[in-house]
């Protein structure tokens, strides 16, 4: 399947997503693995706008980060959720459902009869 | 970190420690890409490229490693990716489109602020354009301020008039560097009757020293001295040849000679500054122009770029040197020096004009409080709207932004109508300036690019000071829930509201006392006994060319001739002729004595002390009343004998007879004899407060001294006389143009018209304060009535009558006016005190004036009142409660 483009403006959602499903910390380059591998390559980030986000978010509160070793034994900036990137994620989960819901009925085929 | 203080600490070590954490975070942020960069180069090795290759691919991935390092930067400092400023432009563009759909979803207020705005900064510019022409204004002309004027000096400074000889020698001596010039009126007889024009005669240098350029046309050659051509002035163009766009080469009769148009100057140009000039001509080398002489001619010299006054002063004084007047003669022995705008330091014009611009200045501030109230109470009703908008994520910052942008867009549009209001206004100023303003105007008072930014400037503080407050606290208030906490924040804006209305009542009153003080100043002013009958006195005065009349006898001539012409009119009872212009407020000059009795001290000085030249039959013409002594006999003239008016007898004699005695006027002067003493007289207008005194002196007999006089005439019918004078001149003296002509009342209208000009304007803005005050308080109590409709409608329910609900309304709206009364008065009497020395026998502080103000106030403000009374028992209990 060929790639799409991440929709504008979602890219901060992945993000948090991401950071919610690992659980722990990552760095910037395993988000980004994390993102390819969960939709198997679908979704197409430009790198260059990864970091400028993560700082962002960063600035607002959502993330936390601390300088640690990473296994390869370089040193790497970790992410992960504060409470208020959790609130901010249970927001923006809600949003995504409204925003999927309402594109569906657009245009949708009459089902019942 | 403990908490002793580091080395370097204070400013210099919070500067090295910022910089010091800038450094730090920018190599984390490298470090960071880098980090990112490697473990691509990783992944791609390990697929099985080469190391190079590797690094060159994860860069290609990577994108523009400086963008990404620029945008994390900017992410860092603000929370945001984008340049903020970059967003600028697509974020205003955003916020005009909303402003202008929610103007155009409440068109009724939307009007209500455009209107107000209109008047408060319409009225505004009107004084500003004025003012800026009067006082502000740049002189037109390059560089103004390094031009100035030279005029000779006596040993003590004072101006000393050169006679024709030494004029030679002076432009001789100081040669191109030099502007001269001169007045030089003209008559111009292409039309069916002879008529004045007046010129300026100019050295035909006068463009380069000035840096100007005609509009049309060309300016003077060299060679032209002398010759026959003319540059028309801008506003004699438009008025007295149509604005004739082929101007350039046509011709004009201009004493009895051909002389063509070269050019014409740009609008809003004048030289010399004071006084309006039709044209400039120029000066011949025999110092004449049209062959006439020139009289009297001024020095302007531009000061060379790095010099300064003194330098200069000193140069011009060099080069004179070898032609002034020796020690003890009575020439001058050099020269001094003046801006020159000096004219421009005059006291009472300005006096006058800062007087009118407070008043406008006050009214400003009434209209930007009635349209923060007009926001208010409009913001109250979106209230609901705010509290969705805050919920859905806008910042306060951005409700902020958008109330404003609401009110700016409004205020501006406020601005655009306010210019053509100012121009409706400029229109009715132009036509009504007293000659007093005229005389000091620099060009012609016009809507330019500086009124204009005045204007837009005047719209944007309105908008904002307007708009922010509400803005302010609107968008605090969206962030409360809309409920038990929404009564008080209803009541903070409501208290608000309140003490806008109050400020505005006050602010109303103050500008009411002052034009209410004007009114009696102007009042008294217009009941001054002048001292003759103005009722029955008709004069004309004319301009005698020199070449002509070129002595004392042959002008005597002329006039005696009109004047056995003038008593044989019918109605007309006495004629006499006298110098000058005959009727007061014109009908004498100025001297700066000092009065006094020899062997006594001088009398205070009198700032200025009128004095005429009158013949015999004089006073009986002009209906004097004599105190003592007798009027003048044929004999007087080389007797030094002189008539003093009653207080300046009493002021030099206070205990005996002042007929007979003898009083001198300078150091040094011969001695003058008293023979007789009049009432009370005003020879230059009824406003006699720096001109107490009054003197005369007998005219020459058989001579007249000077080459404008007039025939003053006592008639029943002064309206019909001067018809009558009209048809005599012009069979008398056909080429000769009339300067003046006019009943004894005209000229005592036109002694006023300067006080009168200056009452219209405070009273036109003090009924627009009362205006837009008694809108503000309608405004405010229509929106009390509307918000407690359910309190009114219990009220009614549970039994007040019509009467008891239209009461509580008036006692709001009184209360409010009250308090914004009392608040006003006070201010009045606190501040009233400066506007003391325009007005004429009249004090600031009188009862009346304030008495007037209040009951004008508390009238306009019962029928402000009014409606939303009525309102107020028209809510209907049922529906009311209904709604609960």
């Amino acid at each position: 399947m060929s790639q799409i483009d991440v929709v504008q403006g979602t890219l901060d959602y992945l993000v948090l997503r991401t950071l919610r499903g690992a659980g722990g910390p990552l760095h910037g380059f395993e988000i980004l693995e994390s993102i390819d591998a969960a939709t198997q390559g679908t979704l197409a980030i430009e790198e260059g706008s990864l970091y400028p986000a993560l700082h962002r978010m960063e600035k607002r509160g959502w993330l936390k980060a601390t300088w640690g070793v990473s296994p390869k034994g370089r040193r790497a900036k970790y992410y992960v959720l504060t409470a208020r990137g959790r609130t901010e994620l249970a927001l923006q989960d809600e949003r995504w459902e409204r925003y999927v819901q309402a594109v569906e009925r657009i245009g949708a085929v009459a089902e019942e009869a | 970190m403990s908490g002793a203080r580091q080395p370097g600490a204070g400013r210099v070590g919070s500067v090295r420690r910022r910089w010091r954490r800038r450094r730090e975070r920018e190599l984390l942020l490298e470090a960071e890409l880098q980090h990112h960069l490697e473990e691509r180069i990783d992944r791609l090795i390990e697929h099985g490229a080469t190391p190079s290759a590797a690094r060159r691919e994860a860069e290609r991935r990577f994108g523009s490693i400086a963008r990404v390092r620029h945008a994390c930067r900017i992410a860092q400092r603000r929370g945001e990716v984008e340049v903020a400023w970059r967003r600028i432009p697509q974020q205003l563009l955003h916020e005009l489109r909303f402003a202008l759909r929610t103007i155009r979803d409440s068109p009724g207020f939307s009007l209500a602020v455009i209107v107000t705005v209109a008047l408060g900064v319409g009225a505004n510019t009107a004084v500003y354009s004025v003012t800026d022409a009067v006082l502000l204004r740049p002189l037109p002309y390059e560089e103004p301020n390094r031009l100035v004027e030279i005029t000779p000096a006596g040993p003590d400074g004072s101006h000393v008039w050169l006679d024709e000889r030494a004029q030679r020698e002076w432009v001789d001596a100081l040669g191109d560097e030099v502007l001269w010039h001169g007045r030089h009126a003209v008559t111009r007889t292409d039309g069916a009757f002879p008529t004045q024009m007046t010129l300026e005669a100019v050295s035909t240098n006068w463009l380069d020293v000035l840096g100007v350029q005609p509009a049309l046309g060309r300016g003077f050659a060299p060679d032209e001295r002398g010759a026959d051509v003319v540059l028309l002035s801008h506003p004699f163009w438009r008025s007295e040849l149509g604005a004739d766009a082929e101007i350039v080469g046509r011709t004009l009769r201009l004493q009895d000679r051909v002389v063509t148009v070269i050019g014409v100057m740009p609008r809003g140009f004048d030289f010399p500054a004071i006084m309006p000039t039709d044209g400039w001509m120029p000066l011949g080398a025999d110092l004449r122009a049209i062959g006439k002489a020139v009289l009297h001619l001024d020095m302007v010299a531009r000061l060379p770029a790095g010099t300064d006054v003194s330098a200069h002063v000193d140069r011009v004084n060099a080069r004179v040197e070898p032609i002034a007047a020796p020690d003890g003669a009575d020439g001058p022995v050099g020269v001094a020096v003046r801006a020159l705008d000096y004219f421009r330091a005059n006291r009472d014009i300005r006096s006058a004009l800062w007087m009118v611009t407070g008043g406008v200045g006050l009214l400003f501030l009434i209209m930007m409080a009635n349209v923060l109230n007009l926001q208010l109470v409009r913001g109250l009703r979106r209230r609901s709207e705010l509290v969705v908008r805050r919920a859905l994520g806008a910042s306060r910052a951005r409700l902020v932004r958008h109330i404003l942008a609401e009110t700016l867009v409004l205020a501006l549009a406020g601005g655009a109508a306010a210019l053509m209001l100012a121009e409706v206004a400029r229109q009715m100023l132009v036509g009504m300036l007293p000659h007093e303003v005229e005389f000091f105007l620099v060009g012609e008072i016009l809507i330019d690019h500086r009124v204009f930014l005045f204007a837009m400037l005047a719209s944007l503080i309105a908008g904002v000071g307007g708009g922010l407050l509400p803005a302010m606290r609107l968008s605090a208030a969206g962030s409360r829930p809309a409920s038990p906490g929404s009564a008080r924040s209803t009541a903070d804006g409501r208290r608000l509201s309140s003490a806008v209305v109050v400020g505005e009542v006050a602010l109303a009153i103050v500008i009411l006392a002052a034009a209410g003080a004007l009114a009696l100043s102007f009042a008294r002013l217009s009941h001054v006994d002048v001292g003759y009958d103005a009722d029955r006195l008709a004069s004309l005065t004319l301009s005698l060319p020199e070449e002509e009349y070129p002595d004392d006898a042959s002008r005597w001539t002329l006039f005696e001739e009109m004047r056995v012409a003038a008593e044989r009119l019918p109605g007309v009872e006495a004629a006499v002729v006298a110098p000058g212009a005959g009727l007061p407020p014109d009908a004498g000059f100025y001297i700066s004595p000092t009065p006094r009795v020899l062997g006594r001290d001088p009398i205070p000085a009198p700032e200025l002390l009128p004095y005429a030249l009158v013949p015999p039959g004089y006073l009986e013409v002009l209906g004097v009343r004599l105190h003592s002594g007798r009027d003048f006999l044929r004999e007087d003239f080389d007797m030094n004998r002189v008539i003093i008016d009653v207080d300046l007898a009493r002021a030099l004699w206070p205990d005996t007879t002042a007929v007979g005695r003898e009083l001198q006027l300078r150091e040094g002067e011969d001695c003058l004899t008293v023979v007789g003493v009049v009432e009370d007289l005003r020879l230059m207008g009824p406003d006699d407060r720096r001109r107490p005194y009054a003197l005369l002196h007998p005219l020459t007999p058989g001579g007249i001294p000077w080459s404008v006089a007039s025939l003053v005439v006592r008639t029943a019918a002064p309206a019909d006389t001067v018809r009558a004078l009209r048809e005599m001149a012009r069979g008398v003296a056909p080429g000769l143009p009339i300067w003046k002509l006019k009943t004894g009342d005209q000229a005592s209208a036109e002694a006023i018209d300067e006080p009168r000009f200056f009452l219209l304007l405070m009273a036109a803005f003090s009924g627009l304060a009362l205006g837009l005050a008694a809108v503000g308080v309608f405004g405010i109590l229509a929106a009390a009535v509307r918000e407690r409709r359910r309190e009114l409608g219990v009220r009614a329910a549970l039994g007040a009558t019509a009467l008891d609900l239209r009461l509580a309304v008036l006692r709001r709206g009184l209360a409010l006016t009250g308090t914004g009364m009392a608040i006003g008065l006070a201010a009045w009497l606190a501040l009233g005190g400066r506007l003391a020395s325009l007005l004429y026998g009249t004090s600031p502080h009188e009862s009346r004036v304030m008495a007037a103000a209040a009951v004008a106030v508390a009238v306009t403000s019962l029928l402000a009142c009014w409606i939303p009374a009525v309102r107020a028992t028209r809510v209907h209990p049922a529906e009311v409660l209904r709604t609960e």
